[in-house]
């Protein structure tokens, strides 16, 4: 289980940083979404000690809790920074009139 | 347990909120964010007397006890750090009442100053690691919204504005991507995230021989480098620092850049103690920046620009000093933090005025303002003669201890290379005051600031005069906030208290 997980996170990475390199506004702001998932799917496999719900008395190796609070603060604290993001790029793909980052020049250094 | 110390954080919290409901009220808002932030300014100066007279306090949130419950701790190192906060936002606050824009101001701003404000000073009180990385996004967050506050002088474009917070975003998800990883892999190795029983597991677990606990302090090095703008992660500071309205960048120049510096301290003193490649690594990055930023501010002749990489620059020499990681070179890095603070911020505030006269933001078009302006000209001067380490300045008495420190530690390269960025620095400071100040006058317009708008230059101004003249109080501070953060086991001990 935990070496599929590496897989997935693994394969996820790759995507987010092809999606991140690809000079497209909104593929990066995919990007940057999947990559803040992958971290939290990394704190999932950190957490997966063992199959049985985190409940104590029960037998054998529980799944870790405290990782699973840590993980569903991160996925809100990732959905809001997301959706700003999204806002952000429409207003800068409307400003400047293009979708690609290579267009936005004003800035540099 | 002590109440005091969770009062910064709750207070601008409950702050913010209010604000945000009392938005048809411009009055009563503008009257409640005076108050509170001076509120909050004693609270933070009657936590640094406290905590000096009684030792680190300790809040455990909700009663839950520490190594289980989230707490909040403040020692010598977090509460002045909140009083430097308090006094520059301070500072801001009343500057952005006479400069922003009133709509922006009511529905937006008020709000979001405090949510920043809160953020930083969570980051500075919480003892636990993932708490850390909450503080930083609600940080984080606030000034995105700040950013992009529309600048009511019309000197910075819409686009450029977006662009640079663009930038800065894009930047901050992957750090704090980066960040949780970090965390990840720590409590993965160490089972907790209590900073002080990391400080106590991660010394037994390197005894042990586990390797990668080096590999996850280089991850956090870089996310702090990356707050803290160090020389390869620096490039987003120029742009967000012109783009931003001018409180905030003053804002973000002396307290969000030195949260970054602070975490590096809590990396070398409290967390990776004796890890001497991270300590290494640490220093490099300060050589790398003190020349990158100094090369950089020569060239540039955008007044706020110039100021951005001379900020840069400074922030080299602080973490040279956290590099060296003794307790001597500790409290030369805290008294910079502190002055360069105050100074940075005063310098943004008097540029912000400049601008204001001038509408013009390129020092190549300005000229003769000491003669229109001399409240500005003399802050200003006094602003970059502490940058550039004049005696009487508190920035003279920093760069001072800096050097003791790297020449104690016997690295003598490294002092040469110090001493080539303090030499840019003189430059660079000086041709921005000559060519703003001095020389022909350009522009004859008569237009006058506000006295909200020179009351905060002349307040941090005053301080940092005070405290190059009187530096005695705040040396004798430094040096036990020097003691009591390299020493773990003060912290370690406050927080557990023989629990392990």
């Amino acid at each position: 289980m935990v070496s599929f997980l590496a897989l997935v996170i693994g394969i996820l990475f790759g995507v987010a940083v092809w999606a991140i390199r690809h000079g497209n506004t909104l593929r990066i702001v995919i990007g940057l979404s999947i990559l803040s998932n992958t971290v939290n799917l990394m704190l999932i496999a950190v957490g997966f000690k063992g199959e049985i719900a985190p409940i104590i008395g029960l037998e054998g190796a529980p799944a870790d809790p405290l990782v699973q609070a840590l993980i569903l603060t991160a996925i809100v604290i990732g959905f809001g920074v997301t959706a700003f993001a999204l806002v952000l790029s429409y207003a800068l793909i409307k400003e400047e009139g293009s979708t690609e980052v290579d267009a936005f020049r004003r800035l540099r250094g | 347990m002590s109440l005091l110390a969770a009062l910064p954080v709750v207070g601008s919290l409950t702050t913010a909120v209010l604000l945000l409901v009392l938005s048809r009220w411009p009055r009563i808002q503008k009257g409640l964010a005076l108050g509170s932030n001076l509120l909050l300014f004693s609270i933070a100066l009657a936590l640094l007397v406290e905590v000096r007279e009684g030792g680190i306090q300790v809040h455990h949130l909700s009663g839950w006890p520490p190594p289980y419950g989230i707490i909040l701790v403040a020692d010598l190192l977090s509460s002045t750090l909140l009083t430097v906060t308090a006094g520059v936002f301070l500072a801001a606050l009343v500057y952005s009442l006479g400069y922003m824009e009133k709509e922006s101001l009511r529905l937006s701003y008020l709000p979001l100053f405090f949510f920043l404000m809160t953020g930083v000073n969570g980051a500075f009180l919480t003892g636990d690691i993932f708490n850390l990385f909450v503080f930083f996004e609600v940080m984080l967050l606030s000034t995105y919204g700040l950013l992009i506050t529309w600048d009511p002088k019309g000197l910075i474009s819409r686009a450029e504005k977006l662009e640079a917070t663009f930038k800065y975003l894009i930047l901050n998800i992957i750090g704090a991507a980066v960040m949780l990883l970090a965390i990840g892999t720590l409590y993965g190795t160490t089972g907790t995230l209590n900073m002080a029983q990391l400080s106590v597991r991660i010394q037994t677990l390197r005894a042990a021989g586990v390797v990668h606990i080096d590999l996850i302090a280089l991850l956090f090095v870089a996310v702090f480098g990356l707050k803290a703008a160090a020389a390869p992660f620096h490039f987003w500071l120029p742009d967000v620092y012109t783009s931003a309205p001018t409180p905030v960048s003053a804002i973000l120049s002396g307290i969000l850049n030195k949260v970054g510096a602070y975490m590096m301290i809590r990396l070398t003193s409290l967390l990776f103690v004796g890890f001497e490649g991270v300590s290494e690594v640490i220093l490099l990055l300060g050589l790398g920046t003190i020349i990158l930023g100094g090369v950089m501010a020569m060239g540039q002749s955008d007044i706020k620009r110039l100021l951005a990489y001379s900020s840069v620059s400074q922030m080299g020499f602080l973490l040279l000093a956290i590099g060296l990681a003794s307790g001597q070179a500790i409290a030369a890095a805290i008294f910079f933090l502190v002055s360069h603070a105050i100074i940075s911020s005063m310098l943004f505030l008097a540029a912000g005025g400049v601008t204001h006269l001038t509408r013009e933001r390129s020092i190549d078009r300005m000229g003769g303002l000491a003669g229109s302006s001399p409240f500005l000209a003399i802050t200003f001067l006094i602003g970059i003669m502490a940058l550039a380490g004049i005696p009487p300045l508190n920035g003279f008495i920093s760069k001072l201890l800096i050097f003791q420190a790297i020449i104690d530690s016997g690295r003598l390269l490294y002092v040469l290379i110090a001493l080539i960025g303090a030499f840019l620095s003189i430059v660079y400071n000086f041709r921005a005051w000559l060519d703003t100040f001095w020389g022909k006058t350009r522009r004859t317009e008569k237009r006058s600031l506000s006295l909200y708008l020179l009351l905060p230059v002349g307040f941090l101004a005053a301080i940092s005069l005070l405290l190059g003249i009187f530096p005695e109080p705040l040396v004798d501070l430094v040096s036990q906030v020097g003691v009591q953060a390299t020493t773990p086991d003060f912290y370690v001990e406050a927080v557990l208290g023989g629990v392990t």
